[in-house]
């Protein structure tokens, strides 16, 4: 029961994100609906705009976002911000660390290493602070199996395959 | 049916072929068995890894991988209850009871030969229902496609969403907004692109396929700790004898399979588990059920297998994908320049016997692969999440970079996959978003396109087809409007009332 409340919780607000972004949609949509001449038809039509499409998402996502609300308000979601003490202890848990960690590294694998350092590299060093974060093995381990993997997969695709590597 | 035997001898004597396919379907039943890696997953990889080869090796590989990846998942799911994709789910619930009581390799066995027999029922089908499902799918301009894409996309939001219904019709919107970005088709125009560059030219489906299959799976199985390992008995080749006993039954799964694969969006998942249910609804030793039922295993298995072929039919006549891993299979076809649909008996003539030829030969050289590899390929398993995982994001990275050589488009996949990672968290099912983003297209520019032929909206729905797929389209929105619920559930309980007085 209390997950569902907590689901519910995130439901909420994860709605309210939603209502917003809708309603950004919605406004930018009607920016690109604007009225066309219809070949055959006497009035200008504004339903093959390029905005038609994006407007009627935009608008069916306001009335979901608008029912995901109501739906978590009636089944127990409140929109309670948590508080120091429950962001600490989120903090505290190793688990999500470690979530935070990855997500982190993912980044900078990808925004920082990624184009800068040659591809063997950038995935060397990811894969070894990937392992390392969830202590996999031990240390030589990592380094050789993050070695091997790196030149292997870099050589695979990059030389045999002929497939282009970032 | 020539054009099918003469592409099964073209492509069973070249030796080229033959090694790829043993090694593709040897690296599916190894992916489908590794806990976290999903069929969709790996083909979502391979659609940009096989870029570069030729279109028939191309599906040889993906096609290869696809049948073997989801009997793959069956074997994890006997051995250590954890099922290696989720259409194996319905397998674990008597396949691991059976495992415990020493019958592995007899479940691993009879899963097998139920896998084998289920893909060719899904083949027959393909190959019988698919031309005729063309002359009909001919009648379909426009209005209907773009109506049945989007009644595709929705039905795939409400079978898939495990949470409320509305989460996979939020999921299914958002993924159609997704596609709208870039350049619009119709007349050039920028949509959300905010002078951006690498938004004008609009958002891959490859990318955005691999960050929303791959990277939650990576982050949540970083985690991931692996019950002991069971120790395989008996003989991995099942009895004729055994086996014969479940031929109805088996029969019966793959119809239910094939037609769940042929519901857009629905996929492998379901048809195993409808096809379990039946099994479960009219077999005579229903307390088996849950136990280390023989029945339950076949019925989940063939179920799957038989989905793939299912899923194909509207891939390949109506460029509907039937599963998630068809959606991507759908993305190969394009990148490849095939277009599925109506006019592919046209425009690629064989390509459908070609297609059928593939998954014949794998079915057969699933039973060598998988009697080869069985014995040994579990010490796969024994490669730790902690390892695995990180490898796999590095692959992922090259499959999204491979197709548009953008760095933009890796930077995508993981800003894709991360929003995704918290969305799964919230039960928003994965498969209507990526159907949303692959089949959005499809729906704007042939609806917009309708409007302009027939001159408004109100001409078009003078059309029979697209009426009723309209309707369909109202109806399933409205069947999730509480009052009108409660109304037809009140209705349907007086009319059983008076009928019972």
């Amino acid at each position: 029961m209390d997950d569902k409340k907590e689901l519910r919780r995130n439901d909420l607000i994860a709605s309210l994100v939603l209502l917003a972004t809708s309603i950004f949609v919605v406004v930018d949509s009607t920016r690109m609906t604007f009225f066309v001449k219809i070949p055959g038809v006497e009035k200008e039509g504004w339903f093959v705009a390029p905005g038609f499409l994006p407007l009627i998402l935009g608008l069916g996502l306001i009335v979901m976002s608008l029912i995901m609300i109501s739906i978590a308000l009636k089944e127990g979601g409140k929109l309670a911000f948590p508080g120091w003490e429950k962001f600490r202890n989120y903090f505290k848990s190793k688990d999500e660390l470690i979530m935070a960690a990855e997500i982190g590294l993912l980044f900078l694998y990808t925004f920082v290493l990624i184009g800068n350092i040659h591809f063997a590299v950038a995935s060397f060093i990811y894969l070894v602070l990937a392992m390392v974060i969830v202590r996999a093995i031990s240390w030589y381990k990592i380094l050789t199996i993050s070695g091997v993997v790196s030149i292997a997969v870099a050589y695979l695709f990059g030389n045999l395959f002929k497939i282009p590597l970032p | 049916m020539e054009a099918f035997w003469s592409s099964v001898v073209h492509l069973a004597t070249s030796p080229v072929i033959i090694l790829v396919m043993l090694f593709s379907i040897t690296v599916g039943i190894i992916v489908g068995a590794l806990p976290g890696l999903t069929a969709t997953m790996s083909i979502a990889i391979l659609v940009g890894l096989t870029y570069n080869l030729s279109r028939e090796l191309c599906f040889t590989v993906i096609m290869s991988v696809y049948v073997g990846a989801i009997y793959g998942g069956s074997i994890t799911a006997i051995l250590l209850n954890i099922p290696g994709t989720g259409s194996a789910a319905a397998t674990a619930l008597d396949g691991y009871p059976l495992g415990v009581e020493g019958q592995a390799s007899f479940a691993i066995g009879m899963t097998r030969t139920a896998s084998i027999i289920g893909t060719l029922f899904g083949l027959v089908m393909l190959l019988t229902i698919a031309p005729m499902l063309a002359k009909i799918a001919l009648l379909f301009t426009s209005v209907e496609l773009a109506l049945l894409a989007l009644f595709g996309v929705l039905v795939s939001g409400f079978v898939a969403a495990e949470d409320l219904k509305i989460k996979g019709w939020i999921a299914a919107f958002l993924g159609m907004l997704v596609s709208c970005i870039g350049i619009d088709q119709l007349h050039g125009y920028f949509r959300f692109s905010y002078d951006i560059q690498m938004l004008m030219a609009g958002i891959s489906f490859v990318p955005v396929m691999i960050g929303v299959f791959g990277i939650p799976q990576v982050l949540d199985n970083l985690r991931l700790v692996l019950p002991p390992r069971i120790k395989q008995t008996g003989s991995l080749i099942p009895k004729w004898k055994d086996f014969s006993r479940y031929i109805p039954l088996t029969l019966r799964s793959g119809l239910i399979g094939t037609g769940i694969g042929i519901i857009p969006g629905a996929g492998e998942d379901i048809g195993a588990w409808m096809a379990y249910f039946a099994a479960r609804a009219t077999s005579k030793e229903k307390g088996k059920f849950g136990k280390g039922s023989t029945e339950g295993i076949i019925a989940a298995e063939t179920g799957n297998n038989s989905a793939i072929g299912g899923a194909l039919i509207p891939l390949l006549t109506l460029s509907i994908p039937g599963s998630p891993p068809a959606a991507v299979l759908l993305g190969a076809l394009l990148l490849h320049g095939i277009r599925p649909g109506p006019m592919l008996m046209f425009e690629f003539p064989g390509f459908l016997q070609e297609m059928g030829a593939i998954m014949f030969l794998v079915a057969i050289l699933l039973f060598v692969c998988g009697l080869m590899v069985a014995k040994f390929f579990i010490k796969a398993l024994d490669i730790p999440p902690k390892i695995l995982m990180p490898i796999v994001a590095v692959l992922s990275v090259i499959g999204s970079y491979a197709i548009n050589i953008r760095i933009f488009d890796v930077r995508l996949m993981i800003i894709f996959g991360i929003i995704y990672f918290f969305l799964f968290k919230l039960k928003y099912p994965v498969a209507p978003f990526v159907l949303g983003v692959i089949l959005g297209p499809m729906i704007d520019e042939n609806l917009r396109r309708a409007f302009w032929v027939h001159g408004g909206l109100m001409p078009v729905l003078t059309r029979p087809v697209a009426l009723v797929l309209f309707i369909g389209l109202i109806l399933m929105g409205a069947s999730q409007i509480g009052w009108i619920r409660t109304f037809i559930k009140r209705k349907v309980l007086k009319g059983r009332s008076l009928r019972d007085k």
